[in-house]
């Protein structure tokens, strides 16, 4: 079984936990205690985005909010995620808030909770967020799961930061080598730690390294990607993988909500600190969503990856009405045209079709291998 | 006084509270641009002038002026689908125009995550503009109106972590006995206006919404100051005359709306319409819950710490609230307020107003039997709505319920 095999089975993983007689709950954003609810035996699971329409949907939400909330609600309606025992998302945009109210309107019976972690690193946030997450711990318990001691704790984040140390090494050798690896593969490898049993991720991960040829041997464009691309986009091939690779470019690195934006820093596990206290310091301060971090700072990482990984360009994949990520473009892209980079943004909305798309990734990719000016 | 006469000593104080912007800038005292949910209490107390973008758009759309500034921020790559305050403000500020000259520029700016997302996005985009510090305030989301004492304790710890930084900015020092004055003056303003609002429910209404969102200018910008206090004693005087009196803002009270979100600041006309049909808008979501929403919901600014009182209202502001708690209110609007049917504006400006409204206009319907009428639009970009498409489908619903109630 591969990635993408996860991927096609994606409720598989969930629905064998339930089985087992645990909780398995909805969850939105990398921004969530994962490791807490993985101590108490239940299996985080990261909402992946269905291919529209999403017709059911529109009774409910306005037209004028991104395709992730349209899919996940649809997803509920239809009774897909029927398996939750709730979920709980994180405040990276205000459209997931709203969808949370509705979810636990429509569906009372079920635990819904929107979590805060705070973006500034200070005493008070910290205070609050030991206590949200010893609170959630006991709504988890009263729910049914196990009870979060420090030695769970401790064992899923040794587990978590595992799988975080096997992710990174293979955007490292990726981005050493952007033609030994196909991209579909890469986010296929990511997406599927969302939805299965970290222990089982992380031995899939040490496969996947095993399989990555490590000497460079190709020459082409390289690419960075941001934004946003759908889990059908990376399973069914998107036009613009194929775009890339007729035009022999190579993504190089990645920076998309459903790729290396997940949270991929260590939680340190900090000398006079309960395991407790090493979840809270990483769940603190500047975020990888962009409602939570500076322009900058995201300009920053991606500029950091270019100079790392010879990237000569960045696409912005940018999903319709996304807010916090149309805010930020702007700057983003003052900011790598100042740095000699230039940007392509495709705004999404649904699937990425391949006409318009084609003619401008085409264009774009000639103008910045073409460069006499190329950083 | 009048409800005319009124609205002219407001319009005279709002040019004055510019002109003190502009003075205080020239005199070298801190200006700081803020939200329109500030917290203006702890700025007015530490001795900064406050500047609201916001609420300048608002003008700047009475005058006819927001089509004008959205394409100019346009041009700087804002996308149009962006919320049409943040276009129009900052059109405003790459243009360095506004509907009484250019804001002053200001010393550093206050934002808040919490809130939506232009509340943390639009300031980093005018912070880096200007070149000057921000400070954006957090906090926990209130799902179900019902507070933890974690979720408080760190709200009164952002209001001290801003307290930190406006001492550092502007080396003021924050006095407690200042602070402790200017919430108690943003209490006492927010117990009159629950005043005033609970006049409304007389029938005819003494005050429809056309007044009230002109009255909410001091709760928004004046929250702290006594001028506010004054302006809202001088209203509830004059509103309970009214009442006294058989006085509504109608002459003829056909039928009594509730309506929901933002009003069109560039047409406040509909309501003109509205009332032309005796119709008039009994209670709004605007003016009741969003920077409101604490008092409405029973809260006052009692607990003897003002941190904790101010925290309170923050965390009770409808950007805080989950839908739940936007629910019930929504209903005891309606309900208390007699309204006969609903108009929900769904915003494509603003989604955390927006979203959910299908909701509220479900349960309106199931629990009281209340029909709505929605349209969708922005609230400060006159280029996403049409009058006479509004006048016409308005008017079928105004029938409809009035059929209803015969």
């Amino acid at each position: 079984m591969d990635f993408k095999d996860v991927l096609n089975e994606k409720h598989r993983w969930a629905l064998q936990h339930k089985k087992e007689g645990r909780l398995v709950m909805g969850c939105y954003s990398a921004m969530l205690p994962e490791e807490l609810m993985w101590s108490c035996g239940v299996l985080p699971v990261q909402f992946l985005m269905s291919p529209g329409p999403y017709d059911e949907s529109l009774s409910y939400l306005p037209p004028y909010v991104c395709d992730c909330s349209k899919s996940i609600l649809e997803d509920y309606m239809n009774g897909i995620y029927g398996y939750l025992d709730g979920l709980i998302v994180s405040h990276v945009c205000e459209t997931i808030r709203g969808l949370a109210g509705i979810l636990s309107v429509r569906w009372p019976e079920r635990f819904v909770q929107v979590f805060t972690a705070p973006s500034g690193k200070d005493p008070g946030a910290r205070s609050y967020l030991k206590a949200e997450l010893m609170s959630l711990a006991e709504r988890l318990q009263r729910l049914g799961a196990v009870s979060m001691t420090e030695e769970r704790l401790e064992a899923a984040i040794s587990v978590y930061n595992e799988n975080r140390g096997l992710i990174s090494e293979v955007y490292r050798v990726r981005g050493e080598n952007p033609g030994a690896v196909e991209p579909e593969q890469v986010l296929s490898a990511v997406m599927s730690a969302g939805i299965m049993p970290r222990p089982q991720h992380n031995h899939m991960l040490r496969e996947f390294l095993k399989t990555i040829r490590k000497d460079p041997d190709v020459t082409g464009t390289r690419i960075i990607l941001s934004g946003l691309l759908f889990e059908n986009e990376v399973v069914e091939g998107s036009n613009l993988f194929s775009i890339l690779r007729e035009n022999n470019a190579f993504v190089a690195w990645d920076d998309l909500a459903s790729g290396m934006r997940y949270r991929l820093e260590h939680i340190e596990c900090f000398q006079g600190g309960e395991p407790l206290d090493w979840l809270v310091e990483s769940l603190m301060g500047p975020q990888p969503a962009p409602l939570r971090s500076s322009a900058e700072r995201k300009a920053g990482q991606m500029l950091e990856a270019a100079r790392t990984y010879g990237g000569e360009g960045v696409i912005f994949l940018v999903p319709k009405y996304c807010d916090p990520i149309l805010f930020d473009i702007p700057t983003l892209t003052r900011i790598l045209k100042e740095n000699g980079y230039h940007a392509l943004c495709l705004e999404m909305s649904g699937a990425l079709s391949e006409g318009q798309m084609r003619t401008r990734v085409e264009a774009f990719l000639e103008m910045i291998s073409g460069s006499p000016f190329k950083v | 006084m009048n409800n005319q006469e009124i609205a002219q000593v407001r319009k005279a104080y709002t040019k004055s509270f510019y002109a003190r912007i502009g003075q205080a800038k020239k005199e070298g005292r801190p200006v700081a641009y803020t939200t329109a949910l500030g917290p203006t209490e702890l700025l007015y107390a530490m001795g900064v002038e406050v500047c609201m973008p916001e609420n300048y758009v608002t003008i700047c759309c009475a005058k006819q002026m927001a089509k004008g500034f959205c394409e100019e921020a346009e041009t700087y790559s804002i996308s149009p689908d962006l919320c049409s305050y943040a276009r129009c403000g900052l059109g405003m500020m790459y243009s360095m125009d506004g509907p009484m000259g250019a804001l002053p520029e200001p010393d550093f700016i206050v934002g808040a995550v919490s809130a939506c997302d232009p509340h943390a996005k639009w300031w980093e985009l005018e912070a880096r503009h200007y070149n000057v510090p921000l400070f954006l305030m957090d906090s926990s989301y209130n799902f179900r109106g019902q507070v933890k004492p974690h979720q408080e304790a760190w709200m009164i710890s952002e209001l001290k972590r801003l307290a930190d930084f406006v001492e550092e900015q502007t080396g003021n020092p924050f006095v407690e006995d200042d602070f402790r004055e200017c919430v108690r003056l943003s209490g006492e303003a927010h117990s009159t206006f629950a005043e005033i609002q609970e006049l409304r429910k007389h029938i005819p209404a003494p005050r429809g919404i056309r007044e009230m969102v002109g009255d909410l200018f001091y709760l928004i910008t004046q929250a702290g100051r006594r001028e506010s206090v004054e302006y809202y004693r001088m209203v509830l005087k004059e509103t309970r005359e009214r009442v006294r009196r058989g006085e509504g803002v109608l002459e003829e009270e056909r039928l009594r709306l509730y309506f929901h979100n933002i009003p069109l600041w560039f047409n406040l006309q509909i309501f003109d319409w509205l009332a032309a049909q005796g119709a008039v808008v009994a209670m709004d979501f605007y003016t009741n819950h969003v920077w409101h929403g604490y008092f409405f919901d029973g809260g006052r600014f009692d607990s003897g710490d003002p941190f904790k009182d101010l925290a309170r209202k923050w965390l009770f502001f409808d950007n805080h609230v989950g839908l739940p708690v936007k629910l019930a209110r929504s209903l005891r609007s309606a309900r208390e307020w007699g309204c006969q049917g609903a108009i929900f504006f769904s915003n494509r400006s603003c989604k955390v107003y927006s979203i959910g409204q299908m909701e509220q206009m479900r349960v309106l319907k199931e629990e009281l039997g209340i029909s709505s009428f929605t349209f969708e639009a922005e609230m400060a970009d006159p280029r996403s709505f049409s009058m006479d498409r509004w006048t016409e489908r308005v008017d079928l619903f105004l029938d409809i319920i009035a059929n209803a109630e015969r």
